[in-house]
């Protein structure tokens, strides 16, 4: 699939939100809401604290939104189809995906492309550009496209997450609550993990690598100066389109396995 | 065109459990039950041939169109269309055949149809000039040009089916498999589809693989048809054949006063349905021997009422499935009996 037939999909796709203009726009506002009041909370409890570990509000800010903004560029191509993954299988619906000249992974991915994460994007983008400003830093080129480089791998990242166990689906077929899983985990990254036990920091740095999502590119631009920052940051570079290709294949692997449902 | 050489299909069914504990459950137990949906099927179709598949429900015919279409990986068996073995060639198989779900839609639900097909043409890179042609074809003998800027979810069944069947046929395919297409349809509508369907067939060339549970479809369309019955083919020739096969025959249906049990062994008749106090035979000779029969019957058992009928396709089919399900020593003896194979 190439970029042309891409977008026109999404053109599809906005078109169709746009017969349900109210239904989308109500979504967007009632997420916005959500995310400030979630930015509310962090700051009312830094007003009484001052720093979290070390971490000012600012920094946080800046931590919290490159995990919503990686998450909502990932979740973008991957969170409906992955989770209503299990209920395609189950309806017989993922036929029409294994009978087109294209790849089932990209036509399932684009055929069910969400534009619902623009709200997301903008609201952590404008904090996460906000929070650029404020924190206590230099800025060089290198730095922001470095930065710009740990956006695009902490969203390949996230997608990772979800292609894994969207893929489960072909074996197991219902797999809900992996996710609840997964999103609970997710929120160990909403702060900074050095405020967890070593335990718990290793398994979020080698087990389940969610702290390459934010955490160490954070760190890794607050203070290169620490040899391990700078490699871990590194790290957090590849990690992502890595992760997301071995996802990938692991899906592939999971549609080849696919049994059909009866008709 | 299309080769299948013994092919079979075993699904697993798994035994699932419910609840939070039972579904981690089934995250590690496998435990499982095969069953064969397909069993050691053979046959071949040529090109341009226009090809019915028959049979009742659960005899696997979604289950071969799948495997024929790339969808479903045969269990063994071996299986080409265009020389290519679908599951392994899903891309190349899609832009050579063209395939309509009747129970399910490849049309976007809230968009306008001429949006789908515009996607199509992405999808398969089809030509301008092709695609252009094909529409006005689509546009006149299935008469889209009556809704095709209507949004999907607003058209009746009837349309619906014909713009999925225009959009199977898009990019030109050399082979279209259609399952159950005329589900659900009323009988102008189903008339509409079978002879646009016949059409495509006599003057594109198109290949037609059609499952269906109605004769018409068939009769219509297909000169020549397949019967599936538990996954395995029971016949394949054409439909006068068949009717030849089975029909010279009448059938009665005697209802006793009591069960006599499926003993009643008589000559000249076959018990093909059997219902207890009613059963149906179906004698070979003229109605002479029809009159002679009940009174034979009746000498050894009370009748409390007999009917008689001629057996046109659709009653025989029907008796047909109606004995192969009674899954008795008269169902089986009945099926080797049919197969003309
Ligand atoms: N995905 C599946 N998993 C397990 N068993 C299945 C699956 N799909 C079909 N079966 C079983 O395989 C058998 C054949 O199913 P299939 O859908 O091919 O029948 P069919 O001939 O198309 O029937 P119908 O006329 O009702 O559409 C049935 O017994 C069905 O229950
Ligand atoms: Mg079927």
């Amino acid at each position: 699939m190439n970029i042309r037939l891409f977008s026109y999909f999404v053109t599809l796709i906005i078109k169709s939100r746009m017969e349900y203009r109210g239904a989308f726009i109500i979504g967007a506002v009632g997420q916005i809401t959500g995310y400030a009041a979630n930015y509310l909370v962090i700051w009312l409890l830094l007003q009484n604290f001052d720093t979290i570990n070390g971490w000012s509000w600012t920094e946080i800010a800046f931590l919290y939104s490159l995990n919503i903004l990686t998450y909502a560029i990932g979740a973008s191509f991957t969170y409906t189809p992955m989770v209503s993954l299990d209920q395609t299988i189950i309806n017989g619906d993922f036929d029409k995906y294994l009978t087109k000249p294209l790849s089932p992974f990209t036509y399932y991915l684009a055929n069910l492309f969400n534009i619902g994460y623009i709200a997301h994007i903008v609201i952590s983008l404008l904090v996460l550009l906000w929070s650029i400003t404020q924190v206590d830093m230099n800025w060089t080129a290198i730095k922001l496209i470095y930065l710009v480089l740990a956006i695009i791998s902490g969203s390949f990242l996230q997608a990772a997450g979800l292609v894994v166990i969207g893929s489960l689906s072909f074996i197991f077929l219902r797999v809900r609550y992996l996710f609840e899983i997964f999103f609970k985990l997710k929120e160990f990254i909403a702060y900074p993990i050095s405020i967890y036990g070593t335990l718990l920091q290793m398994v979020l740095t080698w087990i389940i690598p969610l702290a390459m999502i934010n955490y160490y590119p954070s760190i890794y631009l607050f203070d290169d100066s620490v040899l391990t920052n700078k490699i871990l940051g590194v790290v957090a570079l590849v990690i992502g389109p890595l992760g997301f290709y071995m996802s990938y294949k692991l899906w592939m692997y999971g549609a080849n396995k696919y049994q059909g449902a009866g008709g | 065109m299309i080769r299948v050489e013994g092919i079979s299909k075993e699904y697993k069914q798994f035994a699932r459990s419910t609840g939070v504990i039972g579904s981690m459950r089934n995250l590690f137990s496998r435990e499982h039950t095969l069953l064969k949906a397909v069993n050691e099927i053979s046959f071949s179709i040529e090109k341009g041939e226009a090809v019915g598949y028959l049979g009742p429900n659960g005899a696997g015919k979604s289950t071969m169109i799948k495997m024929l279409t790339g969808i479903l990986v045969p269990t063994s068996g071996m299986v080409t269309v265009n020389n290519l073995v679908p599951h392994k060639h899903r891309k190349e198989i899609a832009k050579k055949v063209g395939i309509v779900f009747g129970q399910r839609s490849q049309l976007w639900w809230d968009l306008p149809v001429q949006d789908s097909f515009d996607l199509h043409k992405r999808i398969y890179n089809i030509h301008d000039t092709d695609y252009r042609t094909n529409m006005n074809i689509f546009l006149e003998l299935l008469n889209l040009k009556e809704f095709i800027t209507q949004p999907v979810r607003q058209l009746s069944l009837g349309q619906r089916m014909r713009a999925e069947i225009g959009l199977a046929l898009l990019h030109n395919p050399d082979i279209l498999f259609l399952d159950e297409p005329t589900i659900g349809l009323d009988v102008i509508a189903k008339d509409n589809i079978r002879s646009f369907i016949k059409q495509m067939n006599r003057e594109h060339k198109v290949s037609v693989l059609l499952t269906t549970h109605d004769l018409k479809d068939i009769e219509e369309i297909c000169p020549r048809m397949l019967i599936v019955n538990k996954g395995e083919l029971i016949f394949d020739g054409t439909v006068d054949q068949l009717k030849s096969n089975l029909s010279p025959g009448k059938l009665i249906t005697i209802e006793f006063e009591s069960n006599p049990g499926n003993e009643v062994e008589l000559a000249n008749a076959d018990l093909i349905a059997d219902h207890g106090i009613r059963k149906t035979f179906k004698i070979d000779k003229g109605l002479d021997s029809a009159i002679d029969f009940v009174k034979r019957v009746s000498k050894r058992y009370p009748i409390k009422d007999f009917s008689l009928e001629d057996s046109d396709i659709e009653d025989i089919i029907r008796m047909y499935y109606r004995s192969l399900d009674n899954d008795n020593n008269i169902g089986i003896a009945n099926q080797e009996k049919m197969s003309v194979i």
